[in-house]
């Protein structure tokens, strides 16, 4: 029986997992042992989220959040994948910079929220300015390791091709690369969307990070955990997102180049 | 000669009706605020029409930390919430903000503010806090600056007690579970944990004075000291808002119920605080006293001037 939930495509010993801890938190709840104004059982949340779909204020939120944290996902590719190519194919100027690199990469994001505030107010601007720099890390490392990786044997035959510069990029660094970076553009969307919530608590009035510290202040528990809620399963199916797309997309997978 | 002399005054009488139309276009305003009552006069203002009327046509931002918006100031808003503690450390750190309008002042008559502990707390006094753990919404807050001058006034060291940040909403839940001895606490938020058994230690704001200047606005002082007639135009629609609020109670929850989305319940017995829009220097002096008492003020302030005050 657990043999076949396993083999399942849907995760259904996970689900119960979640189910499980549901019912007890709900025991708990319902039966005083958990007596909090701020803790909902979770039908009450539930409530709370159907009524949360039915005002429509919803889909507007996630919209809101999930556009700052494509955007600044985005920015943060093309910054860490070209600086990553550049740091991985020149050994000099990995020797300028890594110091830097392992200085500022494990800075708390969050950190540079005052100055993204003072720099551009309590807009998507410095909400983007908050995802930008975190995001931009592991595809950084995971696209210079992956150049850094490519066997030598790669160079010689580019040399043997006569490769310009460009079609080394294009031909063999980004081919080499593509699982790692792949790998960290993963890790970095869904932290991408922890941020984007994080500053919208904080400084940018908009999105579901807001509306979690709005519903807070507004003494509604039960929507506020609805929209946690809401944030836990846009987590999950980004992932999914980027899992389906590295299954199908051969050579995002190191098997894939292998092939 | 005399068809020159007709285009000479079309011309005038064309310039003279831009001139007009530009007098009588409303004066673009933004500013941030915070979802609570204390903030209650500026939403009405602008639903009621009010600031249309004063010539203002003001964008509003809502914004749920106070403690952030000095740095917005005079870039992205022209008016901002703010308290004396907030406004003080700007001026501190070299940015050009002041005082330009008051908004709440905490009275006897009216508190909004209270330190709150269980029903069955042995912190009877506020001396009994020594070596508690008491919640605060921030550290910087002056609601907690307000309690460390309390303390300190009543003799009793204020590194004794610890404070940790905790939000306003999770305060009840905190002191029942007892990871806080004690919450500093606004209304509606206190009230409630009255009304469910808590106790009141009294008001700390009122350990600075009767009639204490609580929330005001700020402005970028160089924009504000341009712009008097703005100024004015501000503060009279505040405080015809606020004779809105004072003939038409009902009408004026309603606005509040809108804006901090709080349970009808609490928008049905939340009393409004006691609004005033016109402040002098001396009301924002106490504040420097306190937080000059408190060692927290960092740079000797001079003569720079923190409120631009109105005719």
């Amino acid at each position: 029986m657990i043999a076949a939930l396993q083999a399942s495509r849907v995760n259904w010993l996970g689900l119960t997992t979640i189910g499980v801890v549901l019912l007890i938190w709900q025991a708990a709840v319902q039966s005083g042992l958990l007596s909090f104004e701020f803790l909902p059982a979770p039908s009450a949340i539930f409530e709370g989220l159907i009524a949360l779909i039915a005002s429509g204020d919803l889909v507007r939120e996630i919209a809101s959040t999930m556009t700052s944290v494509l955007i600044g996902w985005l920015i943060a590719l093309v910054i860490g994948v070209s600086a990553g190519l550049l740091l991985g194919s020149s050994r000099a100027l990995r020797r300028y910079s890594i110091a830097s690199i392992e200085f500022l990469r494990p800075l708390p994001g969050i950190a540079f929220l005052p100055v993204g505030l003072l720099l551009f107010g309590f807009s998507t601007t410095m909400e983007l300015f908050v995802i930008v720099l975190p995001v931009l890390w592991p595809i950084l490392i995971g696209t210079m390791g992956g150049v850094i990786a490519v066997p030598v044997r790669l160079y010689e035959v580019a040399r043997t091709l006569r490769l310009t510069r460009t079609e080394v990029i294009r031909k063999i660094f980004l081919p080499a690369a593509a699982p790692t970076i792949f790998v960290g553009a993963r890790i970095s969307l869904t932290l991408a969307l922890v941020l984007a919530v994080i500053a919208e608590m904080i400084g940018n009035p908009q999105g579901l990070g807001y509306a979690i510290v709005r519903e807070q202040q507004a003494m509604r528990p039960d929507v506020m955990f609805a929209y946690v809620f809401v944030v836990g399963l846009l987590g999950i199916a980004i992932n999914a997102v980027a899992t389906a797309l590295g299954s199908r997309i051969p050579i995002l997978s190191p098997q894939g180049v292998a092939k | 000669m005399r068809s020159l002399g007709l285009s000479l005054a079309a011309a005038a009488c064309f310039f003279q009706l831009v001139s007009y139309s530009d007098a009588q276009a409303p004066q673009q305003v933004r500013a941030a605020y915070v979802p609570a009552v204390t903030w209650l006069p500026v939403r009405v203002a602008k639903d009621k029409g009010i600031f249309q009327k004063h010539g203002l046509d003001v964008s509003l931002t809502l914004i749920q930390n106070l403690s952030l918006l000095p740095g917005a100031v005079g870039k992205q808003f022209d008016f901002a919430a703010s308290t004396g503690p907030d406004l003080l450390k700007a001026v501190a750190s070299g940015l050009d903000v002041a005082a330009v309008a008051g908004e709440v002042f905490e009275t006897k008559d009216n508190m909004t503010t209270q330190i709150v502990v269980r029903g069955d707390s042995p912190i009877k006094t506020l001396a009994d806090l020594k070596g508690k753990i008491v919640g605060t919404p921030s550290l910087g807050a002056i609601i907690h600056v307000s309690l460390l001058h309390w303390l300190k006034k009543e003799g009793i060291d204020t590194s004794t007690i610890r404070a940790v940040e905790v939000p306003f909403p999770a305060m009840a839940d905190q002191l029942k579970a007892g990871r806080i001895d004690a919450a500093e606490m606004i209304d509606p938020f206190s009230r409630q944990m009255i009304a469910a058994g808590g106790r009141s230690l009294g008001d700390p704001v009122l350990s600075v004075g009767d009639d204490v200047l609580f929330p005001f606005w700020i402005s970028e002082r160089s924009w504000a000291e341009k712009n008097p007639a703005i100024l004015k135009a501000w503060i009279m629609s505040l405080e015809e808002a606020k004779a809105f609020i004072d003939a038409n109670p009902e009408e004026a929850r309603v606005v509040l119920s809108d804006y901090t989305k709080l349970p009808p319940a609490v928008v049905r017995e939340i009393p409004f605080p006691n609004y005033r829009f016109r402040i002098t220097a001396k009301d924002l002096a106490v504040w420097v006293d306190v937080l000059k008492s408190l060692g927290q003020l960092s740079a000797d302030l001079g003569n720079r001037k923190l409120v631009v005050e109105v005719e």
